[in-house]
């Protein structure tokens, strides 16, 4: 913790795959408990959130092999 | 030899290329120039709202908040925060209300976007055509040509958040100079005093200094909200809350997903190569080098254009997202011509290098040709005058909307997209200062759907419409004090443009006032409602209509006002005509009315009070 709050700390590309996981599973997980709270079909708010949902993991997964380069 | 000639010929064609495309996007600025200094000669709320923002200016000018109280005279309140028009305080002071340094200011400010967008190119790709294209860009889209020269704040914004950016992209590479970031961030601070929607641009800014340094982030970051939030509790404590109430509570509007979806669509045709472009930097960015300020703020700006979707909110809400979108894809344009493209050192990568001699060359064609399919998607000029009638002509353009107005549009339509963008005929000035002549008519107070005829009448601005449907629709607007003012009469007439008032408010007007006039101007029609009987009258009236016996009553109504009034207030009971006005010699008018398989007949009769009516109801 330290270190992140130091003058030299960047986020590097493996934080950033870390953030778009953790956004991309925050959207879905939203959708799906509003799909589960109003049941009225999927609407298009909610396929538009769907959609960036997966985006943002898929960005996520293909970030973290890129390391410790800096985001 | 041969080759040297073949290059020469590619290079100068490119040039050549280049250049017609700066000439196309050179004729657009003139366009909306001309434009511009149109809207500034014309006296009249162009595209509705514009009266209320210069209204907020009158009152700041007299040092009054325009964030009150809605539910008692003049029911009026503002619903943005108050920089652009502070800024132009000093206007009405000198040249007391008008319309025209309000719309001169905001297009100065998208100049200053326009040239913030191509310093911020020059400064990334030091290629000096590609930066002033991109600016140009920023002032050729149809979102931007429209919205531009406005009396609205919401260009104003865009400028400051586009100088934030500028100024903040380039901190962490400067070694975190102080000045400099306190001058972006008061930028940015600037902006979202300016409209609201300016709270995107702060998460990108934030997020982008944490991803570089979170401490730097956290410890600037508590300074800016600090500073943002002690304006924010100086001005709600002023006000007694109405600007919590104003601001913020009443933003809360419905939500229209097809709206958002239509706009988005209707956005991509139309700058689907600069968004392909800016895409693929940020993608490059991501994948293979640092992410730019840039590259934040144009994911940050594409994902809240989502709010156009709100009700009353429409295409301007994708300005920030194109002045992004223009500065990604400058550079994205400036590193393909100069080759400046770098990635990691793999196998894969050393067979790009070879590469990038012949896509650079490539890139001197295709990117000029890009940016022509761009100045060709985005087509828009008026279709009348000396000039662009011709023009027009020439090009086989017809005005988009026939006959309302001359004005052809590459973007054609859909839900929240403004129909304006014609230039004001001398016939809408006139036809404007015939609705002031209205107003002038009685010393009483008009409530008008928009500012000018009130402000040119010197008279009170009496509600700000939408804001009422806002506040209403959010529980937050009792309409009993309006309602009942306008039930007797308190209002000299009523102008309708588009009746965007609260259902109760409507419906007062709709039963104590009738449509008397309806005046064109600027593709809209301006219904001039006046005063119908009194308020004992029209009560005495309905009690008469749930009675079948024949009934006779003064009223106080001149005869031939009577005569306009009827069928409507009969109309609005749910009575539908059903035979023609038949005058007699004495002067009177029967006509007969049907509903729910009653017939009424009535007769209308000039006397020396005004006119008598003689209703007779009977079964068909």
């Amino acid at each position: 913790m330290r270190q992140i709050f130091s003058n030299e700390f960047t986020l590097t590309k493996r934080h950033l795959g870390l953030l778009f996981l953790a956004a991309g599973l925050l959207v879905l997980a939203s959708v799906l408990t509003a799909e589960w709270l109003h049941a009225g079909g999927f609407g298009t708010v909610q396929k538009m959130g769907a959609l960036l949902g997966a985006a943002s993991l898929l960005i996520g997964l293909t970030l973290l092999p890129l390391g410790d380069q800096p985001g | 030899m041969k080759s040297s000639f073949t290059s020469q010929v590619w290079y100068r064609s490119s040039q050549l290329l280049l250049g017609a495309v700066l000439l196309l996007m050179i004729g657009y600025l003139l366009i909306y120039t001309v434009y511009a200094i149109g809207l500034m000669r014309f006296p009249f709320d162009y595209d509705q709202g514009e009266g209320f923002e210069l209204q907020d200016t009158i009152l700041f000018s007299r040092g009054e908040w325009p964030y009150r109280n809605n539910e008692v005279y003049p029911f009026y309140a503002s619903n943005y925060p108050p920089l652009f028009h502070v800024i132009l305080v000093p206007f009405v002071w000198f040249f007391g209300p008008a319309y025209w340094y309000g719309r001169l200011v905001a297009f100065i400010g998208t100049l200053i976007t326009a040239y913030a967008i191509g310093y911020a190119v020059y400064r990334e790709s030091r290629h000096r055509e590609i930066a002033l294209l991109s600016g140009l860009a920023f002032l050729a889209s149809n979102y931007v040509y429209h919205v531009g020269p406005l009396f609205r704040q919401h260009m104003f914004m865009v400028m400051f958040e586009t100088l934030s950016v500028v100024v903040l992209a380039q901190v962490a590479e400067q070694g975190w100079p102080r000045r400099k970031l306190i001058a972006g961030l008061a930028l940015l601070l600037a902006a979202g005093y300016t409209k609201q929607l300016a709270l995107a641009t702060s998460v990108a800014v934030f997020g982008f200094l944490f991803i570089r340094n979170p401490r730097r982030c956290v410890l600037w970051g508590i300074g800016f909200a600090a500073v943002a939030g002690l304006i924010f509790l100086w001005i709600n404590t002023s006000t007694n809350g109405a600007w919590w109430d104003n601001i913020i509570a009443a933003n809360v509007n419905t939500y229209l997903p097809h709206q958002f979806v239509g706009l988005f669509k209707q956005w991509f045709r139309l700058h689907a190569v600069l968004i392909i472009m800016a895409g693929i930097l940020a993608a490059y960015e991501l994948y293979f080098a640092r992410l730019s300020l840039y590259s934040v703020w144009w994911v940050f700006a594409v994902l809240n254009t989502i709010l156009s979707g709100k009700w009353g909110a429409g295409d301007s809400y994708f300005a920030t997202a194109i002045a992004a979108t223009c500065i990604l894809a400058g550079i994205f344009a400036g590193r393909m011509l100069q080759g400046e493209w770098t990635f990691g050192d793999n196998p894969m990568t050393r067979r790009l290098v070879g590469l990038r001699q012949p896509l650079s060359t490539a890139a001197r064609f295709v990117i000029p040709a890009l940016y022509l399919i761009y100045g060709l998607s985005v087509l828009h000029l008026p279709t009348e005058g000396a000039v662009f009638g011709s023009l027009a002509e020439t090009l086989g353009l017809e005005s988009s909307y026939g006959d309302r107005y001359a004005f052809y549009d590459s973007a054609g339509w859909v839900e929240g997209y403004a129909t304006i963008g014609h230039l004001p005929t001398q016939q809408d000035t006139d036809n404007g200062w015939r609705i002031v002549d209205v107003l002038r008519q009685s010393d009483l107070p008009a409530m008008s759907e928009e500012a000018a005829f009130s402000l040119h009448a010197d008279k009170d601005v009496v509600t700000n419409p939408t804001q009422l449907k806002n506040l209403y629709e959010n529980h937050m607007f009792d309409p009993t004090n309006l309602v009942a003012a306008i039930q007797q009469h308190d209002f000299s007439v009523v102008i309708f443009r588009a009746q965007f008032y609260p259902p109760p408010v409507l419906e007062a007007v709709y039963e104590a006032y009738y449509p008397a006039d309806m005046i064109p101007m600027n593709g809209f029609n301006y219904e001039i409602w006046r005063p119908g009987p009194p308020q004992d009258e029209r009560r005495a009236f309905l009690t008469h209509l749930s009675t079948s016996d024949p009934v006779t009553q003064i009223f106080s109504l001149p005869f031939e006002q009577a005569q306009r009034w009827l069928p409507h207030a009969l109309k609005h009971q749910n009575w539908e005509t059903q035979s023609e006005p038949q005058p007699n010699d004495e002067g009177c008018v029967t006509e007969t009315y049907q509903k729910s398989g009653l017939v009424l007949s009535a007769r209308l009769c000039p006397v020396a009070a005004g006119a008598e009516l003689t209703l007779e109801m009977d079964a068909p």
